[in-house]
């Protein structure tokens, strides 16, 4: 395929690009620091972008492993659930991917192909549909932590009423009273 | 936009001390009268300040916490990052205020190049012959503190420098200060190393400020003009000393005629001088009023000054109010029947 | 940023950069998923708090107060009379940024308001305004900001997006602590009615029951027996756990989440089978059956009216001296705030371990001991039998809850416990422990559901170092000393870092406690085999 003749120095273009575009979707004051902080622990969210996209600019000039492009994608759609984007903006970032694409292909010989941009694209978007059902993934994910975060509050509680209920029916005593307490 | 109009009103502030340095008429404005007010403007208005927070009642001791409290005694307490003592205290502010220990915090520590595993529960390493690639280390913070650390100290050393403009004699102090700082003699004047460290630390600040996003974001007009005002300052400063040499002994009759109370204006001095004269007066007379005031205000910090031991002394809050709580009684009586149907004991049956 | 779903291609050509606005522009957008709900009215007058109503935060009308303007000024005005610490940092900030990269919420979200310097700036520039000369005369050019409804509704949502952490002031070269600035904007905000249920109703609570559930004393009694009831059924071993006994020499405080959640409950095992082991002579208390204190995230005033009942009943119980269980905020107040506020403790003595007589001279005036002081003293004596086999199962790291590495010092205590308990014990990267630790993200009154997104969020700094060391060191267990942190931890790590698991570290105790009379163990206090029964199991 055309796509795995083009050159490495392309590749690292694209990427760059993808970067610096998906860097544009945060605030300005911060996509610098993003971009620049290297300490991984300092700068999470930068890292988890510089990481993934590579790894995914990896798989859409390589095999395009479906498998390993969504491990790739999953760390930046977990980020961008929980960030402040809508759902078209949390996984907008894959399709800019063909801004970036764009881009270097203009740079004429040195860049990509025709052909090799078409099977680019195709592969874009299938990322997009990969990271559109991670990201709903990543929504119930959310719903369920919630809900269960939620039981873990009176897990001990409820279980302990239970034994004290149950104790008291078995002496036959009157029903006791809820152990808490509403605010009159 | 704020660094602009920052520059700008330097500019005027620098265009009218020339105006008024030219002018006969005017010279003894803004060789007497401007300086003097502005002087009694900084000491007043420093003092006023200083009690003010001194006044204000410290109510917690709330130290911030760097590092291992006192506790058991094979354990190795921090008695600097978490002093317990006076001497601690004094030590750890002594870092702050000397060496800004906290900036010098932020600096990064070891960066850690090897490629973090990603990906959601299965590990996956960074891809196979494309590692991150090399980049310039982003050391940011650490010009911070240099330059910041810099910038204070060589003031400081220039501020020093000048008193041979207003002792007579000079003391020894600033012989030895300029010998030293002029250690690196290049040519004749003289070049000191504050001054090219003095210089360059305000552009540094400055360029930090008006390019770095999250900094220029956050800047305001004051953190402009006070820049500005000290680049002005220091620019007129080096122009005099080592390009437009203006008449020496003129200059130390007017700051001498200053401090000793006995004013006079000698007629050949050269308006740049005036300029400088105008622009400290002004930041002078800003002073007070402006975040300058960390000067002093750094060493009233509650959250670097106090010793931790708040469980070990009392501390008194001056005003402490009586607040409204729920009595063990008041509670005992609402839920007595539910008390002493759990079997749990009661204060009155 | 749009609703409708974009084509790729318009989506290559939309700059979603928010416009260079400054941030002297107050409008904030309330986004479900990242504030929390408005204190209920019944809660705000159980505690006689200004303005009880109902409304919520993405609400047009707010309904405030008529005056509210007045009231928020002349609390200002009070409060920089009162403070040192806010006086101070209202005028010294020098806007160097230093702070800038190290919240949490600013790291996982990059809303530049987030950077601590800008939230004390949302004050600060009203302060500007109504009490500095050059804010009077030139307004906005120097940064002042006139105090409008939209600046308000900004101020709630950024002081309720602030976990009082205090990561900020240790790198701030004058130690402006946004904490405190946070605790007066909240303390402005109580003034006219705009709290978050989550904080008032625990408050509420706490007030009226003893603790935030609002646990009326048979339930608290029926938690604790439960407690005792499967600790024996774990080990074999029937403890006293004695409620309100007057004459006792300790009185043990924990927070409320140590009897009725998860994973707090284990902790909880650890504590009674620690305190029957070496027999000390404690109580615990149906009256102050809370060591959390919301007041803490509400204003001065109320951490007072919450806290006094520990004093109270240490005096009516007739008690020495108390011990303070594994609890991050608890401990804030206890260390920094009981002593000044509802002391002196004269009726109490110097606390001395009755078991190793080690006098705790660091308690001497507040005479209340941290537990992991405690036990930490217990091992270093040798009077514990531990077998640290049996906390084979876990790979453990530590996380430093923010108020007891940045407002006590306490550090190392619980790190003793842990490597002489567990055998696997890795760090997390150094700047991110200690007093450099990220906070979980949802402390101060943040960990409630509505804000989940949010939360997550803000403690992604933290995870990302907790995943870094399960996948470096196998790490499998996240400890740490604070009932929020237990709360709201297991989220984070649930979604991202999936397979740690969270502990308090008294529980790794009550695990490696070799107990006398206790039958052949073999599983944790989770009901978990331990690592030799799986192994012996493998090999049957």
């Amino acid at each position: 395929m055309a796509l795995t003749t083009v050159s490495a120095a392309t590749r690292d273009r694209f990427l760059e690009e993808w970067l610096a575009c998906t860097l544009g979707t945060y605030p300005e004051q911060t996509s610098r620091f993003l971009r620049e902080e290297p300490d991984p622990f300092r700068n999470p969210v930068g890292h988890t972008l510089d990481v993934s996209l590579r790894g995914l600019t990896v798989e859409l000039f390589g095999g395009f492993d479906r498998a390993r492009v969504t491990a790739w994608l999953d760390p930046v759609i977990h980020l961008r659930a929980v960030q402040d984007f809508s759902s078209a903006d949390a996984v907008g970032f894959v399709a800019l991917a063909r801004c970036a694409a764009d881009r270097v292909a203009e740079r004429g010989s040195q860049g990509i192909g025709p052909g090799a941009l078409d099977v680019l694209g195709t592969r874009i978007d299938e990322m997009v549909l990969i990271a559109a059902d991670l990201l709903d993934r990543c929504h119930e994910e959310i719903h369920a932590i919630g809900a269960r975060a939620a039981r873990r509050r009176v897990f001990v509680l409820e279980r302990a009423q239970a034994r004290a209920e149950a104790r008291a029916a078995a002496r036959g005593g009157a029903p006791r009273s809820a152990p808490r307490g509403e605010i009159p | 936009m704020n660094a602009l109009s920052s520059l700008v009103v330097v500019l005027l502030l620098a265009g009218v001390a020339w105006v008024g340095g030219a002018l006969a008429l005017l010279r003894p404005v803004f060789g007497l009268a401007v300086p003097g007010l502005a002087a009694g403007i900084f000491l007043v208005g420093v003092a006023t300040r200083v009690v003010g927070w001194a006044r204000t009642p410290v109510p917690f001791r709330i130290p911030t916490t760097c590092g291992q409290q006192r506790s058991l005694p094979w354990i190795k307490a921090s008695w600097i990052e978490c002093p317990w003592t006076r001497s601690g205290v004094v030590v750890r502010m002594a870092l702050e205020v000397l060496l800004f220990r906290s900036l010098f915090r932020n600096t990064r520590g070891a960066i850690t190049t090897e490629p973090v595993a990603q990906g959601h529960g299965t590990p996956a390493a960074a891809p196979e012959g494309f590692p991150r690639a090399a980049r310039l280390v982003y050391g940011e913070q650490k010009w911070l503190w240099l330059a910041a650390l810099a910038f204070h100290w060589s003031f400081l050393v220039v501020l020093l420098r000048h008193l041979r403009f207003f002792l007579e004699p000079a003391p020894a102090l600033v012989g030895v200060l300029a010998a030293v700082d002029g250690f690196f003699q290049v040519g004749a004047p003289v070049v000191y190393a504050a001054d090219i460290a003095l210089l360059a630390a305000l552009g540094y600040l400055l360029v930090r400020r008006s390019s770095d996003p999250q900094v220029r974001y956050l800047s305001l007009f004051q953190d402009y003009f006070a820049l500005h005002l000290l680049l002005g300052l220091v620019a007129t400063g080096v122009l005099m000393r080592y390009y437009v040499r203006p008449d020496i002994v003129a200059i130390k009759q007017l700051t001498l005629g200053l401090v000793t109370f006995a004013p006079v204006v000698p007629a050949h001095v050269s308006p740049l001088f005036f300029v400088h004269l105008f622009l400290l007066s002004v930041l002078l007379a800003y002073f007070p009023f402006s975040k300058l005031m960390h000067m002093a205000g750094v060493f009233l910090s509650p959250t670097r000054n106090l010793a931790n031991t708040s469980r070990m002394r009392r501390h008194v809050n001056p005003w402490n109010p009586p607040v409204k709580v729920h009595t063990y009684e008041e509670w005992e009586d609402e839920f007595r029947d539910k008390l002493e149907a759990a079997g749990l004991p009661v204060e009155r049956e | 940023m749009a609703d409708q779903t974009p084509s790729p291609e318009q989506l290559t050509q939309v700059d979603y950069r928010p416009k260079g606005k400054s941030w002297l522009d107050p409008h904030v957008e309330f986004r479900k998923g990242t504030y929390c709900y408005s204190a209920a009215p019944k809660n705000l007058t159980y505690l006689g708090l200004p303005n009880p109503r109902q409304w919520q935060p993405f609400d047009q009308d707010w309904k405030l107060p008529p005056d509210w303007k007045d009231i928020i000024l002349a609390g200002m005005k009070e409060r920089l009379d009162r403070y040192r610490s806010f006086r101070l940092f209202m005028d010294i900030c020098v806007r160097c940024g230093a702070c800038a990269d190290k919240c949490h919420f600013y790291l996982g979200s990059g809303d530049p308001k987030n950077m601590p310097v800008l939230r004390a700036e949302l004050i600060r520039s009203v302060y500007r305004r109504y009490f500095t000369l050059a804010g009077r005369l030139l307004g906005s050019t120097v940064g002042a900001r006139d105090l409008t409804e939209d600046v308000l509704k900004e101020w709630f949502y950024y002081f309720y997006q602030c976990t009082e952490c205090r990561r900020c002031s240790v790198f701030c070269p004058y130690g402006i602590d946004t904490a405190e600035i946070t605790m007066i904007g909240r303390e402005l905000l109580t003034l006219v009615g705009c709290n978050i249920n989550w904080v008032i109703e625990p408050a509420a609570n706490c007030f009226r029951t003893g603790n935030h559930l609002g646990i009326q004393p048979h339930g608290f009694k029926d938690s604790i027996d439960f407690a005792v009831d499967e600790l024996e059924e774990i080990t074999g071993v029937r403890v006293e756990a004695p409620i309100n006994r007057k004459g006792a020499e300790v009185l043990f405080v924990m927070p409320s989440a140590d009897y009725f959640g998860t994973p707090h409950y284990y902790t909880l095992l650890g504590y009674l089978a620690l305190f029957h082991e070496i027999g000390l002579d404690y109580t615990l208390s149906a009256f102050a059956s809370e060591g959390g204190n919301f007041g803490l995230f509400t204003s001065h005033e109320m951490i007072k009216r919450l806290n006094a009942k520990i004093y109270a009943e240490a005096k009516r119980l007739g008690v020495k001296w108390i011990i303070g269980g594994e609890c991050g905020h608890m401990w804030r107040v206890m260390h920094q705030y009981m002593d000044t506020m509802n002391g002196p403790a004269d009726f109490l003595e110097v606390p001395v371990s009755p078991i190793t007589h080690t006098r705790f001279d660091h308690a001497a005036s507040t005479r209340m001991v941290h537990i992991c002081e405690f036990t930490a003293d217990l091992i270093r004596h040798g009077r514990l039998k531990l077998d640290v086999s049996r906390n084979d199962h876990w790979n453990v790291t530590f996380h430093d809850s923010c108020n007891p590495a940045r407002a006590m010092g306490l550090i190392e205590e619980p790190r003793y416990i842990i490597r002489n308990t567990c055998r696997t014990f890795h760090e997390m990267p150094e700047n991110t422990i200690r007093e450099q630790t990220f906070c979980c993200g949802s402390g101060s009154g943040l960990g409630t559901d509505e804000n989940l997104e949010m939360r997550l969020r803000g403690g992604f700094p933290r995870a990302n170092a907790v995943r870094y060391v399960r996948d470096k060191h196998g790490v499998n267990v996240l400890a740490c000393i604070c009932a929020i942190d237990k709360a709201t931890l297991p989220p984070l790590l649930e979604y991202w870092s999936p397979g740690v698991d969270v502990a308090g570290v008294h529980e790794f105790v009550g695990n490696a406690l070799l107990m006398k009379g206790e039958r052949d163990r073999t599983t944790d206090l989770r009901g978990e085999p331990f690592a030799s029964a799986k192994e012996d199991r493998a090999h049957a």
